[in-house]
């Protein structure tokens, strides 16, 4: 089949296309009922994002109110931390994946944003999955393990070592756990798709080469 | 002081006139060209439902960039390069399919001509060829079978023309291979 068969075929679908037409008061239906799109499917997974880790910052501060002591002032700073990166990176977040960024550009200036852009988030996604989440949760594992100790009088020098090696163990599988659903997590809401869109810019940019 | 008081309702009313022409005049556009929607769902989408919410999301970006549309190309080339783009860069979501068979549900959506009775087997293979295709060999080919230039070609996907007519001979040889079983 040569290119010139094709078009015969390709012309011979305008019948079918007929069928498909939509009116104008369905288009604009379209326009109201934006429930189905993408776009807000994305929005929709941004704030299901976001309420777990509001849903983290909220258990975090009821656990500080519940304490027996008042919080530290590094306590509180953690928590104000948590909220304002939390907040800058979910507004930006929000702000590029529904910038109109497919205003009229051509195909390789649209990849070419949309790659720079899935690549930034999967950067920040991977560097908190390797190394903000397993240095931050070890950190204040083992700052409420001493508080803990503290509070109780213990003396950590006391501690038997068979139970330091518990408290360990669960850092650890704490760590090993968070790892992994990072990269299951990321994978999963970009990595098929990004590699994708690379592979069909890498295409348009041979013309360059 | 009645000039004064009622101005902001003025240009409100004008605003909102403003808005609703310019909502009329995509609604118009749209409806005129919607057969470049409906040709770009048709090569990217196999299900009718993923063809449904491609459509919508294609009618979604158009309005969201119409407002910036200054008319500096064609509304036809506009409207084929936010197509493309929504449905190569989109998140999509892609209907599973138990088995694949190679055939969209919409290859049998019109009666064969009775001088062609293997007019629905050769629209199949051409949806079969297609399909086999990269996401960017679709596009070409799509815009060359829309009898579009290569310059329009070419200024749609953000190539140089020579490029246009290097992907169309790869792709003349990618079908002639592809197709080769049943010819």
């Amino acid at each position: 089949m040569n290119l010139d068969e094709l078009k015969i075929l390709w012309d011979s679908q305008e019948q079918g296309i007929a069928q498909d037409r939509v009116s104008r008061d369905e288009v604009l239906a379209l326009l109201e009922g934006k429930g189905r799109s993408a776009l807000s499917r994305i929005n929709r997974n941004i704030l299901i994002e976001m309420g777990v880790v509001a849903l983290f910052g909220v258990l975090w501060i009821l656990m500080l109110i519940g304490k027996a002591s008042p919080p530290s002032s590094l306590e509180i700073a953690g928590v104000f931390l948590y909220v304002i990166l939390s907040a800058v990176f979910y507004r930006w977040k929000f702000a590029s994946l529904n910038a109109a960024r497919l205003e009229g550009k051509n195909l390789k200036s649209a990849l070419t944003h949309t790659v720079k852009v899935m690549g930034r988030f999967m950067r920040i996604y991977y560097w908190a999955g390797w190394v903000l989440v397993p240095v931050l949760g070890s950190v204040s594992f083992l700052y409420s393990v001493f508080t803990e100790f503290q509070e109780s009088g213990i003396d950590p020098a006391s501690v038997a070592g068979s139970r330091w090696a518990i408290i360990i163990g669960i850092m650890l599988i704490y760590n090993v756990i968070a790892v992994i659903f990072v990269k299951w997590y990321v994978e999963k809401l970009y990595g098929k798709h990004y590699k994708v869109l690379k592979g069909a810019l890498e295409e348009l940019e041979e013309d360059t080469e | 002081m009645v000039q004064a008081s009622s101005a902001p309702i003025v240009a409100t009313a004008q605003g909102m006139d403003q808005s609703t022409n310019q909502k009329a005049a995509f609604l118009d556009m749209v409806t005129q060209h919607q057969g470049i929607i409906h040709k770009v769902c048709r090569t990217y989408c196999d299900s009718q439902e993923e063809r449904r919410d491609l459509f919508q999301e294609v009618v979604l970006q158009l309005w969201r960039s119409y407002g910036k549309f200054r008319g500096e190309s064609k509304p036809t080339t506009w409207m084929y390069r936010i197509a493309l783009n929504t449905a190569i860069s989109g998140f999509r979501k892609k209907t599973r399919r138990p088995q694949y068979t190679g055939m969209p549900d919409y290859v049998m959506d019109i009666p064969a001509p009775e001088d062609d009775p293997d007019y629905h087997e050769k629209r199949s293979l051409l949806y079969q060829a297609i399909g086999q295709l990269s996401e960017v060999e679709k596009a070409v080919v799509m815009l060359y079978l829309e009898e579009k230039s290569y310059e329009e070609i070419a200024d749609i996907m953000g190539i140089t023309v020579n490029y246009v007519g290097v992907k169309l001979n790869r792709i003349k040889n990618k079908l002639k291979h592809l197709m080769q079983p049943y010819t």
